[in-house]
């Protein structure tokens, strides 16, 4: 009876636009509201070997010793490697913010206290960390991409955040609806 | 007095004429003027008027250290009082105004304080105020700081924006100068990550106030050097405050205080700066001489004209003594005569033990090594020492006694002074460690290589450009060795320049004041008496006459301050220590410190999956925590929100409601030790309930006192859902984390947190089941799910989605919690909503839900507030007796926990309708005075029960479970009220649980 169900994004009323001192030249830095996925948190049993498990299974966030999330996959779609890996369902659990540019390092260097220099954080790296006083997971894509993932009750402030952080280099926002 | 400016090279662009004002006149100065150079050269002399004397002040020194000139700029939210001038850059439109002054800078009438000091000296306050003891803070204190004091601040909202940021790098070299430089050089040649900080407007240090063309050129090869290489981070305008643990820096630096307002623009950025290792270059500062009159304007140090004669291009008057005890003093003599400043005399004021006439005299054709200017040797070199600076509102003569006895004046408009050099380390301070008087170098020197940071050039006392080249080279290498990285020094080694002879403590003793601490007006005598009457040690001294506690920290006048204490004791120079050092360096500015975290940014917000959907529904948001909850959803034509929240209550209990509940903690646990562990952190039972069930819970903290309370759900085998109260939700995860981690490594637990996964919600009321079989395709019959039932079923309208359905209750009527993916909890809420349209169904906040659970005597934290046990939640018979153990059983049976008079929880009802009373309100017992004297207990909390008419509440109250149906006063001491109440069992409302059930 039921009429289908509509999925609000992660975002959902982040605000796109250009902000900052560039607003007329190119911006140093991109903030886009990146495609909501299926991910679910893999936990490994004692002495098993986690990343090897889940090869194949998705791109691999790290969260901890013994704790990835696995990108694009369901915790029903890793109920096969139980009982040695075992999956909890989190889609929808984190927005994907992505940076990129020239300045995207300078920006998330304003909220995040790790060493982002390429020999210490490199493409391919995932770790989780605090941007300010929001818990982030950090994953590098290329040399001036990132991709941020933030729990969802706290997206639309750390957009706001980064908005606000990334005027001084200038800054393009583009949100879910935002092209 | 006008026309300093000279004719000669210097680095300011005189094709760029700059407009400011000053005391509402205009000024113009040139683009790479500060606002000292461009005043002078323009002819002012008093810059404003000194703390607690109201002396006429002018410029002393050049750098962060200023004590005299310090102004108040900008205006509204920008006014920031107490600007050096000495730093700042001059801009187009800036508008600065003199500080202390009234009715003006030249014309003060708290100048008379002046006249009145033998009775204002150190120490006068506490003495003369004393009596009658109240009047110290409504009359003295308040008259007392209007009178004295610097700058004001300004209290409208600050416009500009400030930034913060991290940074990481193999070696922080702090200071540009010689040293600095050539640590950079060093570091960077062998491919380190580096940043160099740097306080001035430009790198250069000693290079740039040297102003000789090896110095301009050896600073242009190497800053060209390091711009060049890609790992190498140049700050300019950062001045580097503390030194923290992890070796991490604090800098603040100055992005956009020289330029006009600018709304993308920070006017500061705060560093944190994570070095692996670090070089402290910081260089010296010049040590003032402590003679009378030393704070005229017009008395300056010897570096501090240097600086603005080279780089501005502007003398500090036309005919200059020169006071010294060392090189500083000729080479300005030197400086000043090559761009035809008349030099009146030499004083050199060495002690004789130290004389060696011919020191400086035969380098007077190459005495720098024929590196700086040409010595011309127009003026008379005179042995002696300074008495007396002469003059009213600038110097008009200095005094001086020559080395034979006999007294001279000289007729002189500037007196420049140099006591030697009191070398840069205090940021190698900060962290406990001390520094040490060195007999060759007449300095306290910090401790040179301490891990982490090395102290080179003149922060560590050396003299020389070429000594200083080395040095840096040299600590940049040990200090990358340090972390394991390779490094060849930049400069070879090289001898020093001659140390000044002897550091000196007071010299003239010419009528008048000699000043110490310019700042904060503390005076020769000012140490004397406290040495006097006890507080002889420096950190009393300090405390004393507040000397080393103005802005610069010390910095000018501290050594003189303990040259001065240890002479009064017949000590040597260096027997009495400095004053601890301590963070910041340098003043930074509260706007820095906050950054971006101010009004609505002030802290991150979190909002529920469901936020925009209630936003369009009218909810008022009320903050708990970081979450902003829906409290309350007005309908047209409610006068006020108690209106709303009890129309609201009603529905829930007449039809239905829903309510957003996706702030609760929300953590899924797998693992084959499941049952055991949370049989340990629960003080209940939890091991064998069966799958399709949930069990209130209540955790208890390893002192026997109640943490938190939630419920758990076992959803299948191997799953269970708990959920935490929205206060404690992470920490009760990290409880459990370090309870599965650490305490029980050995259990099979893996512990996720899903609250940010699920939207969730509480269907509340009598059509709560039909509302929900409209939503999701679950047999929901009492005898499928019953009270306490847990279920997982398909979502109608999203195939393949799963929802998690609870059948329990906080508002005490046939209830159900649904769980749904977060991405799909507005569209379940419609569809929730639209399915209870025809039942009456209302959205209702957490104003409400609180009514609905103080009506059914439910705990909050509010009750649960860390003092409690379960016993006096009356929930003692909860606890456990067949489980081995849990966490807070040992402690439980403490006496204290057990005694009898323990505030027990119970239920308040105001005796008349009309009447109400506050959370917050003490319980006395009918007839008492109204005082915290024998009180009974607190008022935890209250609302307004439509259903019984009048105002409940909950309460913790001495034995109250052996009281019911006794009358108390509810006394509110804030407001002075008083209500009569009546001691209840806490459930208000259906007692015996019918409406729970359907």
């Amino acid at each position: 009876m039921a009429d289908a169900l509509t999925r609000t994004p992660a975002l959902a009323g982040a605000p796109s636009g250009r902000f900052g001192l560039a607003a007329g030249a190119a911006p140093q830095v991109a903030v886009e509201a990146l495609a909501d996925l299926a991910m679910a948190q893999a936990f490994a049993a004692p002495g098993v070997d986690l990343d090897a498990r889940l090869a194949g299974r998705g791109e691999l966030r790290r969260l901890g010793p013994g704790q990835r999330l696995v990108m694009g996959a369901t915790a029903q779609a890793l109920g096969d490697l139980a009982p040695e890996v075992s999956a909890v369902e989190q889609s929808g659990s984190r927005a994907r913010i992505g940076v990129s540019g020239p300045g995207a390092a300078v920006l998330l260097a304003r909220g995040v206290g790790a060493d982002l220099h390429p020999s210490r954080f490199a493409e391919g790296a995932s770790a989780p960390m605090l941007f300010g006083r929001i818990g982030i997971v950090l994953a590098r894509q290329g040399a001036e991409r990132w991709e941020v993932l933030v729990p969802r009750s706290y997206a639309l402030s750390l957009w706001e955040e980064l908005l606000e952080a990334g005027r001084s280099l200038g800054l393009e926002a583009r949100g879910p609806g935002g092209r | 007095m006008s026309g300093r400016r000279l004719p000669v090279a210097a680095r300011i662009d005189r094709g760029r004429p700059i407009r400011f004002r000053f005391d509402g006149r205009e000024h113009q100065g040139f683009e790479g003027d500060t606002l000292a150079s461009a005043l002078i050269a323009s002819g002012v002399g008093i810059f404003g008027r000194s703390f607690k004397y109201h002396r006429p002040r002018g410029v002393l020194a050049a750098g962060s250290a200023e004590p005299n000139a310090l102004v108040t700029v900008g205006t509204g939210g920008r006014q920031e009082p107490n600007v050096r001038a000495t730093m700042l850059e001059i801009f187009d439109g800036l508008e600065a105004r003199s500080q202390n002054a009234w009715p003006s800078r030249r014309l003060d009438v708290g100048a008379l304080n002046g006249l009145l000091s033998p009775l204002l000296g150190a120490g006068f306050y506490y003495k003369t105020f004393m009596w009658p003891p109240k009047a110290w803070e409504r009359v003295y204190e308040p008259l007392i700081r209007r009178a004295a004091g610097l700058g004001r601040a300004g209290i409208e909202p600050d416009p500009d924006r400030y930034e913060k940021t991290w940074a990481h790098c193999d070696l922080l070299v702090i200071g540009a100068g010689p040293a600095g430089l050539s640590a950079a050089v060093t570091a960077a040649r062998a491919g380190a990550r580096v940043i160099l900080a740097d306080e001035g407007a430009e790198p250069g240090g000693w290079l740039l106030d040297d102003g000789g063309d090896a110095s301009s050129a050896l600073r242009e090869d190497l800053l060209a050097e390091l711009r060049a290489a890609p790992e190498v981070r140049i700050l300019p305008r950062a001045t580097v405050f503390g030194w923290y643990d992890d070796n991490v820096f604090g800098a603040l630096e100055r992005v956009g205080k020289h330029l006009p307002p600018d709304p993308d623009r920070p006017v500061e950025r705060l560093w944190r700066i994570v070095a692996r290792s670090a070089v402290l270059a910081s260089g010296a500062e010049e040590r003032p001489l402590v003679f009378a009159g030393n704070d005229l304007p017009g008395v300056a140090m010897a570096s501090g004209i240097r600086r603005r004669l080279v780089g501005q291009a502007v003398a500090p008057g036309r005919r200059v003594a020169v006071v010294t005890n060392g090189e500083a003093g000729y080479s300005l003599a030197a400086a000043l005569e090559s761009r035809e400043v008349e030099v009146a005399a030499i004083l050199d004021c060495s002690p004789p033990s130290a004389h060696d006439p011919e020191r400086y005299a035969p380098a007077r054709g190459d005495w720098r090594g024929g590196q700086a200017e040409d010595w011309r040797g127009v003026a008379r070199i005179v042995r002696g020492r300074p008495l007396r600076a002469v003059g009213m509102r600038a110097v008009e003569a200095l005094e001086i006694e020559r080395r034979d006895g006999s007294r001279r004046r000289l007729a002189v408009d500037a007196v420049a002074m140099s006591g030697g050099w009191s070398p840069n380390g205090q940021l190698a301070c900060q962290r406990g460690a001390r520094p040490e008087w060195s007999e060759a170098r007449q300095a306290f020197l910090p401790p040179i290589d301490q891990p982490g940071l090395h102290v080179a050039g003149a922060a560590a006392g050396l003299v020389g450009r070429a000594a200083c080249l080395a040095d840096g080279a040299r600590q940049a290498v040990a200090a990358l060795g340090e972390i394991g990285l390779a490094a060849a020094p930049a400069f070879d080694p090289a001898p020093e320049d001659a140390p000044p002879p002897r550091a000196l403590g007071a010299q003239g003793s010419g009528r008048g004041k000699s000043f110490v601490d310019f700042q904060n007006d503390v005076t020769v005598d000012d140490l004397a008496r406290a040495r006097q009457e006890g507080y002889g040690h420096p950190e009393l001294a300090k405390r004393y006459t507040t000397s080393a506690m103005a802005t610069d920290q010390g910095r000018m006048g501290a050594v003189n301050a303990a040259v001065i204490l240890a002479e009064a004791q017949g000590l040597a120079p260096g027997a009495v220590p400095l004053t601890t050092q301590r963070p910041f360096f340098s003043p930074v500015s509260f706007g820095a410190l906050a950054g971006a975290a101010r009004a609505e940014a002030f802290r991150p917000a979190r909002r529920s999956p469901l936020h925009a959907w209630s936003q369009a529904r009218g909810a008022v948001f009320l903050e708990t925590g970081a979450w902003l909850r829906p409290a309350w959803f007005p309908r047209a034509g409610e006068p006020d929100w108690a209106t709303a929240v009890a129309r609201e209550a009603r529905m829930v209990r007449l039809a239905a409601g829903l309510c957003d509940v996706s702030f609760l903690g929300k953590i899924e646990l797998t693992g084959a030790d499941v049952p055991a562990f949370l049989n340990r952190v629960y003080l209940n039972g939890m091991a064998k309930l069966p799958v399709g069930r949930a069990r209130y819970g209540v955790m208890l903290r390893e002192d026997g006192f109640v943490m938190d309370d939630g419920t758990v759900a076992r959803l299948a085998e191997d799953r269970w859902v708990l959920t935490t109260t929205t206060a404690k939700a992470e920490e009760v995860m990290a409880h459990l984390e370090f309870c599965a981690q650490v305490l029980w490594p050995e259990l099979d637990v893996r512990l996720a947190s899903v609250s940010d996964a699920w939207a969730q919600m509480a269907l509340a009321g009598p059509k709560a089941r039909e509302i929900l079989g409209a939503v999701v395709d679950l047999d929901l019959s009492d005898a499928a799910m019953p009270f306490m039932g847990a279920a997982q079923a398909p979502l109608r309208g999203a195939p393949g989605v799963t929802a998690r359905v609870f059948r329990i209750s906080f508002s005490g009527e046939l209830a159900y919690e649904i769980a749904v993916p977060a991405d799909l909890g507005p569209a379940v809420a419609d569809a929730i909503m639209a399915a209870g349209q025809g039942a009456g169904i209302c959205c209702y906040g957490a104003e409400t839900l609180a009514v609905l659970r103080i009506e059914k005597g439910h705990v909050t934290h509010a009750e649960i507030d860390g003092r409690v046990t379960a016993h006096d939640l009356g929930i003692g018979r909860m606890v456990s007796a067949k489980k081995a153990d849990f966490i807070g059983r040992a402690m439980l049976g403490r006496p204290a926990l057990t005694a009898a008079g323990r505030l027990q929880l119970c239920g308040l009802q105001a005796v008349d309708p009309a009447q109400a009373f506050r959370a917050g309100a003490q319980v006395l017992n009918a007839g008492a005075a109204p005082s915290l004297e024998g009180a009974q207990g607190h008022v935890s909390s209250t609302c307004w029960s439509p259903h019984l008419g009048r105002t409940l509440g909950l309460a913790l109250v001495r034995d109250a479970r052996a009281r019911h149906g006794e009358e108390v006063q509810v006394w509110d001491g804030l407001r002075g009220e008083t209500c009569a109440a009546r001691i209840v069992p806490p459930v208000h409302f259906d007692p015996e649980n019918r409406r729970l059930h359907g």
